[in-house]
């Protein structure tokens, strides 16, 4: 196989197995032996039904929970606790709700001690890039949800972070405000190339801004198909819908997660 | 100009619309005593009551015997709320201590604490600690209960998107959990209000040689109404002074809420 990023793996995912265990002791399996790599500067999307596990495996690879068994290397090194490089987008909003818009965008940076002035130029650069121009001394309950969740975005951009995890960040909008912020990702990430891990059940979004999609079957998961989405960048997520391409991808990958989510409706 | 009279007619319409209920009830008193619905031995009435501050005022006692009390109630307040936050911040990062000390706390918190007001005395003496201990006590299981609450309360994905930019546990529970949780410590303080005056004046009652509790229970056994009345007076309007402080210091720092939407239908 040959795609453009076949270079460095940035995480190497191994034999990953995980389990929960209730207050009984009863075990609950939800990752069964997962094996994925994830290369630099490369856009991959986890798809599969709900409940199968894709947050956890997010979870374990930024370190804040530890794998049952298996492994999870970032560049060379075992992820052992939670790590400074990566930027973790949840789908809840996550702002401080006592902080202004700016001082929000600031709180990564203040965390790791730079000075007032630079954090403050460095959120005011970051919030006109974001079109959030004149709001960035209102309080996040002023905000509609696609502001916030842009805010949500750039409190994560002021560190660089050379990694990006989104665990469903756009799940609670609407469609159209969807599409909107779709299209920021994008921009954001041909920008500045990153590696982005994206998660996410909505297929359209995953063929949408992907080079690689990952399909999980249903829980305990495993990695059931790997696919590579050829369409060109820049991509439109507006356009893309109309794309043949784009339908006759869509299609295939339908068929792979059709059957996951059908079991788990029979079930 | 016509914009700023509105403005103050309005401001003294709605002063009035807050006033009226306590000028009818002057007024009912101050009647009710001279037509004969009320014995002023037991009663008092308000003209009386306002010639007693008067002198209260002029002989200098008021501010000395005001002046004991506000200092027992400050201090109480000022040890409660603080030693509350704390014990609560202790308690609400370590599940051990928690385990420990959070039914003792329960428990003690059952007790009517005024009972022990006669202890406090002989223990602290008659001076004003025995009182700011009697209070602080008071404040204390109020604000702590509250910040307690509030901290179980606190959003864990806030908590863990700050965790994972890498925030130290000393920063996690300043820029987090101290802010998420100063709704809940001034809700406790507001409480705390209150029990800090009742917590010095009872002091006061059981023992000691000045301060407005002081004041109150020596004329009652002189039988000088007018004077219980207007150190109760007294009292009310310190009531109201904190209140509006404490109003303040909320509109300070929680501006960044959401206002409460009343035109909403619940």
């Amino acid at each position: 196989m040959d795609y453009p990023h076949q270079n460095m793996p940035v995480f190497q995912v191994s034999e990953l197995h995980h389990s929960f265990y209730s207050k009984k002791k009863e075990e609950t399996k939800v990752l069964n032996g997962i094996d994925f790599q994830v290369f630099e500067n490369e856009f991959v999307a986890i798809v599969g039904p709900s409940g199968c596990g894709k947050s956890t495996i997010l979870n374990l690879m930024s370190g804040l929970i530890k794998p049952t068994k298996g492994s999870i290397r970032l560049r060379d090194r075992e992820i052992s606790s939670v790590h400074s490089s990566i930027g973790y987008i949840a789908q809840s909003d996550t702002l401080l709700p006592w902080r202004t818009v700016r001082r929000n965008v600031e709180v990564g940076l203040e965390i790791r001690g730079v000075e007032k002035e630079k954090r403050r130029e460095i959120a005011m650069e970051l919030i006109k890039k974001a079109e959030l121009e004149g709001f960035e001394d209102a309080y996040p309950h002023q905000l509609s949800g696609g502001m916030r969740k842009r805010v949500d975005i750039i409190k994560v951009l002021a560190v660089e972070p050379e990694i990006i995890f989104m665990d469903e960040p756009f799940a609670s909008l609407d469609v159209f405000t969807r599409e909107i912020l779709q299209k920021y990702v994008l921009k954001i990430w041909s920008e500045n190339q990153r590696t982005i891990v994206f998660i996410t059940h909505d297929l359209t979004e995953a063929i949408t801004l992907a080079d690689r999609i990952f399909i999980l079957s249903q829980r305990p998961a495993k990695l059931k198909s790997t696919h590579h989405i050829d369409l060109k960048r820049p991509r439109d997520p507006e356009e893309l819908k109309f794309n043949p391409r784009f339908l006759q991808l869509y299609e295939g990958i339908w068929k792979d997660l059709k059957s996951e989510v059908e079991m788990q409706v029979k079930k | 100009m016509i914009k700023a009279l509105n403005l103050i007619f309005t401001n003294a319409k709605e002063l009035g619309i807050r006033l009226s209920g306590f000028i009818i009830l002057i007024l009912f008193w101050e009647t009710a005593v001279r037509i004969g619905w009320l014995n002023p031995f037991y009663t008092s009435q308000p003209t009386g009551i306002y010639s007693d501050l008067i002198d209260f005022y002029e002989s200098g006692l008021l501010w000395r015997h005001t002046s004991v009390t506000l200092k027992a109630t400050l201090w109480g307040l000022f040890f409660g709320s603080v030693s509350g936050i704390i014990v609560a911040f202790i308690l609400g990062f370590s599940q051990t201590l928690a385990k420990v000390f959070e039914p003792l706390i329960t428990g003690l918190y059952g007790i009517p604490k005024l009972a022990l007001a006669p202890i406090f005395v002989l223990w602290f003496g008659l001076g004003i600690e025995s009182k700011i201990i009697m209070s602080g006590l008071l404040v204390f299981f109020l604000v702590f209960f509250s910040t307690y609450g509030g901290i179980q309360d606190v959003d864990r994905n806030i908590v863990r998107s700050i965790r994972l930019m890498g925030a130290t546990p000393f920063q996690i529970k300043y820029k987090v959990y101290l802010p998420a949780t100063a709704p809940w410590i001034l809700a406790g303080i507001k409480g705390g209000l209150g029990a800090s005056l009742i917590g010095a004046i009872v002091g006061e009652y059981m023992g000691a040689s000045a301060g407005l509790g002081w004041m109150i229970s020596y004329s009652t056994s002189f039988f000088q109404v007018e004077r219980v009345m207007s150190c109760i007076f007294i009292l009310f309007l310190i009531g109201i002074i904190f209140n509006g402080i404490l109003k303040i210091f909320e509109r300070v720092l929680l501006r960044w809420r959401a206002p409460a939407d009343f035109d909403q239908p619940l």
